[in-house]
């Protein structure tokens, strides 16, 4: 290297500096248009509905609500990948004349929900009337004050048709945070087909379930699958497991039991155990972030049994489904020794009103009709919602269309809230999250997994 | 004689945000003034969405601010949350996975961008649609694009384990996002695929600044091309080289949606970033106090990576100096 590689430019001119910064804000000119062209053709979801009804009064706000004949109230909602929701708020909106509900959906993960309402909500902003929430975030909301209760639109009486385990989730120190408006638990969905072809029937415990999966696992259909990734879907499907071997998070005063007796570490085990030594469960089901990418698997007919949510089974009425509907059922989850369902989580969904609303009356009429027995029943019959409503299950046109809804009625029984408290969000996303992961990823043992939560839970519940 | 409105106007000249030199008498205060109004608006711009955002996130550092709990206690904490920060293993786990990624995927993007920008610079058919056509990844949204490497990398149907598998370089799939060790460099591949376009733009600009009689004179004095490339580009290059790394390096330190949307920082914590981190602080543990010391310690990189290189960047050029 002789001097002459020596930089020579070692002052910049200021024309220089100029013509690459004119450079480069041109670039920056072109970028936002191609930026901004394929935001607005992948943004939709969040945008408002273009066809709203005419005359609907749902794009023109403030000239109708000065005129004094309806109020449109914003939902901010998760992603409904079934697509039935928009089709009710359709339906709430032309039967309505005085309300209209502004129907958002918040990007495709409940986190994303989560953190645009945080967003909203921390700004004290006015901008959201009514609110979907995941079982812990009706803690959560409630303790931070930023939802206000619902019990004036559910006194004791109509309290008293509802899943009390749906109404356990959504109380907070004594007082209803939201209004579920459908159940949701974990079922297993099994080919009916192989299952007979092989002489089978449903497994109905762990030992069950790997011995039907090794049966039916081919070079194309995997024997089993769950979503198993670094995120809340994820911990919720170990969380059964540990639940399942007698084990639990937190007991009633909120001390950190989970690495006390063996529960979580074989329920853990059990887990890995189905992914790298029976290979029942494909490895790809670590990146399942979605119950979608499951429900996918098992609607192209590549996976003979899954755990699924409840809620999903809509999912199989979508044109392109591989497998007909006579191939498939549902049924509760596995448990250790088969004497009674295997443990589910609790996934319902709470509809809430948020505190900084200004339209707090029209947000909880809506939320009022929207969790009626007409709403709920609609839901489950054209949606395959599950009712928060225990009348709609004795319904006999429900009955007929779903052989299965007696048996998820009667799962829901075995259906575990996640800890009720403002912390869970906390402890999920910080401590078993990520040593969930690592465990998963085979980086760490299951012994050193639930060690390191255990202390990183204790450590959140302490520093507060 | 100088005025301190004609030392202003100077600065301002210097920033380039006026274009005009100083210069002395009447003339000179009538410049600073009318400078003054002009600059006047981007000012109270920068002042409403920079500077206030800034003074209250340093002042709620000092705070201990939860949301967890509505009217919970807002003590001033004075430095403890700064202290803090300095026994925090998530946050130098957070910046290693920075640093790590920054100069991985900076450096190659220096590289692939120089080569690229060196091939659309020459003149061939169809050279306007390469041009545009290599802008395509930049112009993605980022979120887009992570998405769709996530997809590329799926362990099941991923096209980049369809194509190791075809070419025989692996028997068994890649699961790409849940080895640490794989991911980080999964993520990386994706960063540099994203970014490789602005740092060729940054670049190309640089190069079309280079007049063609500096080329004409060194082939006349017989060298080669690769020696008319050490000799003659890279030199007069490095102007422009500095300010894309800048650009680069400042965009790298800070980034955030790519691996919030690939791998929300997991496996475990091993692609969690600075700004993830500072993210997930704020809106999951809803800590919006040490989530403010988060985001000023990351201000604070970002303002040293940046006094480096205009420190490297070289002094003001003669006309703006006094």
């Amino acid at each position: 290297m002789s001097d002459d590689f020596r930089w020579q430019g070692a002052r910049l001119s200021r024309r220089g500096v100029l013509k690459v910064l004119a450079m480069s804000a041109s670039a920056g000119v072109l970028a936002a248009c191609g930026g901004g062209g394929t935001s607005g053709g992948g943004g939709a979801p969040t945008a408002p509905p273009a066809g709203a009804p005419a005359g609907s009064g749902a794009t023109a706000a403030p000239a109708v609500q000065s005129a004094g004949t309806a109020t449109k109230v914003v939902w901010f909602a998760g992603r409904d990948t079934t697509g039935y929701t928009p089709k009710q708020v359709e339906a709430f909106n032309s039967a309505n004349k005085s309300i209209q509900i502004d129907y958002q959906e918040q990007g495709a993960t409940t986190q994303d929900l989560h953190d645009k309402f945080v967003t909203v909500a921390g700004a004290k902003d006015s901008s959201v009337d009514i609110v979907s929430m995941d079982v812990p975030y009706v803690p959560e909301f409630a303790a931070a004050g930023w939802t206000i209760s619902v019990d004036e639109i559910l006194p004791k009486d109509e309290q008293a048709k509802f899943a009390q385990g749906t109404l356990h989730g959504a109380t907070y120190e004594g007082k209803l945070g939201g209004v579920p408006w459908f159940n949701n638990g974990p079922g297993l969905y099994y080919r009916k087909d192989l299952l007979s072809a092989k002489g089978l029937q449903p497994p109905k415990t762990y030992d069950e379930l790997l011995n039907a999966a090794k049966m039916l696992q081919t070079a194309d259909i995997a024997g089993f699958a769950m979503q198993l990734p670094q995120s809340e879907g994820g911990i919720i499907n170990w969380m059964e497991y540990l639940w399942g071997y007698g084990g639990d998070l937190v007991d009633d005063k909120l001390n950190v039991v989970v690495d006390q007796g063996t529960a979580g570490v074989d329920g853990m085990q059990k887990i890995l155990d189905f992914v790298y030594k029976d290979k029942i469960l494909p490895e790809a089901a670590l990146q399942f972030k979605l119950g979608a990418d499951v429900m996918n698997l098992f609607r192209s007919g590549k996976v003979a049994m899954i755990r699924l949510w409840f809620s999903n089974v809509g999912d199989l009425n979508q044109p392109d489904t591989a497998i007909k509907p006579e191939q498939w059922d549902v049924g509760p989850l596995p448990s250790k020794d088969g004497a009674k369902p295997g443990p589910g989580c609790l996934g319902d969904w709470n509809l809430g009103v948020s505190k900084f609303s200004t339209k707090q009356k029209e947000a909880l009429e809506a939320i009022r009709v929207l969790t009626s027995y007409e709403f709920q029943r609609a839901r489950f019959l054209d949606g395959g919602f599950l009712p928060s409503r225990q009348a709609v299950f004795d319904d006999p046109e429900i009955q007929k269309k779903y052989p299965y809804a007696k048996a998820a009625q009667a799962s829901f029984d075995n259906l575990k809230p996640r800890p009720v408290t403002p912390y869970y969000p906390d402890i999920s996303a910080n401590a078993i999250q990520p040593a969930f992961g690592q465990a998963m990823a085979q980086q760490i043992t299951p012994d050193q997994a639930i060690k390191q939560m255990a202390d990183k839970m204790r450590q959140i519940l302490k520093s507060g | 004689m100088s005025t301190s409105a004609g030392r202003l106007t100077r600065r301002l000249a210097f920033v380039g945000l006026l274009g005009v030199r100083g210069r002395r008498g009447a003339q000179e205060h009538a410049d600073a003034r009318l400078g003054l109004l002009m600059a006047a608006p981007a000012m109270l711009t920068i002042l409403l969405i920079a500077v206030i955002p800034l003074a209250q996130t340093i002042q709620d550092s000092l705070f201990q601010i939860s949301l967890k709990f509505e009217n919970a206690p807002r003590p001033f904490v004075g430095l403890d949350n700064y202290r803090a920060l300095l026994s925090d293993d998530s946050w130098f786990n957070a910046l290693r996975v920075t640093g790590l990624v920054t100069l991985a995927s900076v450096a190659a993007e220096l590289v692939l961008g120089m080569i690229i920008a060196l091939l659309i610079n020459r003149s061939f058919r169809g050279r306007g649609i390469v041009r545009a056509s290599v802008l395509v990844p930049w112009a993605l949204t980022t979120v887009v694009a992570a998405k769709m490497w996530a997809w590329i990398y799926d362990g099941r149907y991923g096209v980049a384990n369809d194509l190791l598998m075809r070419l025989h370089l692996i028997d068994q799939p890649i699961i790409f996002l849940v080895k640490p060790e794989v991911t980080i460099w999964a993520m990386i591949g994706a960063e540099i695929w994203k970014t490789t376009p602005f740092m060729a733009l940054l670049l190309l600009a640089g190069l079309q600044l280079i007049p063609n009689e500096l080329y004409e004179a060194t082939a006349l004095d017989g060298a080669s091309r690769w020696q008319a490339f050490w000799r003659v580009t890279l030199p007069l290059m490095k102007p422009t080289i500095l300010v894309a790394l800048l650009f680069r390096t400042i965009d790298a330190v800070r980034m955030f949606d790519l691996p919030r949307v690939l791998t929300n920082g997991g496996p475990g914590k091993s692609t969690e970033t600075v700004v993830l981190y500072t993210y997930n602080t704020f809106f999951t543990s809803l800590n919006f106090g040490y989530g403010s010391t988060l985001a000023v310690a990351t201000f604070l990189i970002v303002v040293f990576v940046s006094f480096i290189y205009i420190k490297v960047l070289g002094a003001p050029t003669q006309g703006a100096r006094r």
